[in-house]
């Protein structure tokens, strides 16, 4: 029996990134208590598909899942519960935005059951980190994975970027090398694509040519090996026992046509199938993310999609 | 195809009976197309496993396309 996993869609951004073709939408005010009961009937409309079995993991992407209240995971779980078993070590994954850390929401989500981080860093250079339009700089970046460890989570990931407009090789190795500094079980490495409904695919940004991008590669790789990250997915990296189970399941273990696909695009969406929806139709281009850079989300003519997985 | 954009993401990639668990179509169906991406080394050469080599991984479009 294929493991089962439960994927979440949290599909709101404080701002919509100019690279990302995720279904994401700017909004000041999140509608929690409506949003959480179109979950719980989604997820129990699927209820039947998977009878008697429990779920092995979860993964709530975005968009951006920290945007959503401790709380709203609290009784989001709490809810699950008592519909279906989660296994007691479960891998429950949430992805997170640097810019959108409020104090105590880590140890919130921590108590929620959320016990991995995938934490959409992208690039520690200011510069890189604006043109990619992200709402965070390269302290807050550093501060979210601290944060993160100290509200008990030992198992994170961090997703970056590389390929981005105006990155030389030594920029691209020192986001890196940053990384690895804060001491992450997981890191989603890939390059930037331009995708089809975009701001980047109507106004392209120049990007490194592909023989310099190959020669990034090949030195981040060294380096992440050098520090005991294996690479097991193309740009997904994982310390020993540490790849992120909910992206392997859904790689490995993916039927095509399975009922749940046939679910609504639209959010809400819990997923059973735990699967990332919608999925973009340029999938292949996001070999990272995974998730963790699952997936984020976020790869080959390459990379993984920002934030997946991962 | 859906399934190997999947599974040839991961290094690894997956056991061939996969395959047909999955898809519940025949890998004979594929042999030709199997048989030409490992004749140009874009994929390991071991039968029991459909994974990309490591000169595939850095081709992984080229080698999706061939599905």
């Amino acid at each position: 029996m294929i493991p089962l996993s439960l994927y979440i869609h949290v599909p709101w951004c404080v701002r919509k990134c100019p690279y990302c073709d995720f279904n994401s939408h700017e909004r000041g005010e999140i509608p929690e208590q409506a949003y959480l009961a179109a979950l719980i009937e989604d997820i129990s409309a699927d209820l039947h598909q998977v009878a008697g079995r429990r779920i092995e993991t979860v993964f709530i992407g975005g968009g951006t899942p920290s945007l959503m209240s401790g709380d709203f995971y609290q009784t989001l779980f709490s809810e699950i519960r008592q519909r279906i078993e989660i296994a007691a070590d479960a891998e429950i994954t949430l992805e997170a935005n640097p810019g959108t850390l409020e104090q105590g929401r880590f140890e919130a989500y921590r108590a929620a059951g959320i016990n991995r981080l995938s934490i959409g860093v992208q690039s520690f250079n200011p510069t890189h980190l604006q043109a990619l339009g992200r709402i965070h700089g390269k302290d807050e970046a550093i501060r979210a994975a601290e944060a993160a460890r100290q509200a008990g989570f030992d198992n994170f990931n961090l997703d970056l970027m590389h390929g981005l407009p105006g990155q030389g090789r030594e920029q691209a190795l020192e986001d890196l090398a940053q990384a690895i500094e804060l001491g992450p079980t997981h890191l989603s490495w890939y390059e930037l694509t331009i995708e089809p409904n975009t701001a980047f695919y109507s106004n392209p940004p120049e990007q490194p040519d592909s023989d310099e991008m190959a020669d990034t590669e090949e030195a981040g790789f060294a380096l992440l090996a050098r520090h005991g990250f294996a690479r097991y997915e193309i740009s997904a990296f994982a310390q020993p026992g540490r790849r992120c189970r909910h992206n392997l399941n859904y790689w490995q273990a993916h039927r095509r046509r399975r009922p749940h696909s046939a679910l609504p695009e639209n959010p809400p969406a819990g997923a059973l199938s735990g699967r990332r929806r919608p999925h973009p139709p340029a999938a292949l281009a996001r070999a990272g993310r995974a998730a963790d850079g699952v997936l984020p989300q976020h790869p080959a003519a390459d990379r993984g999609r920002p934030g997946q997985p991962v | 195809m859906e399934y190997f954009l999947n599974t040839l993401r991961l290094i690894e990639g997956a056991p061939a009976s996969l395959f047909e668990a999955r898809t519940a179509l025949s890998l004979e169906q594929l042999a030709a197309t199997l048989a030409d991406l490992r004749s140009k080394q874009l994929l390991t050469a071991e039968a029991s496993n459909i994974a990309c080599s490591a000169l595939g991984i850095r081709h992984l479009n080229r080698v999706l396309e061939a599905f």
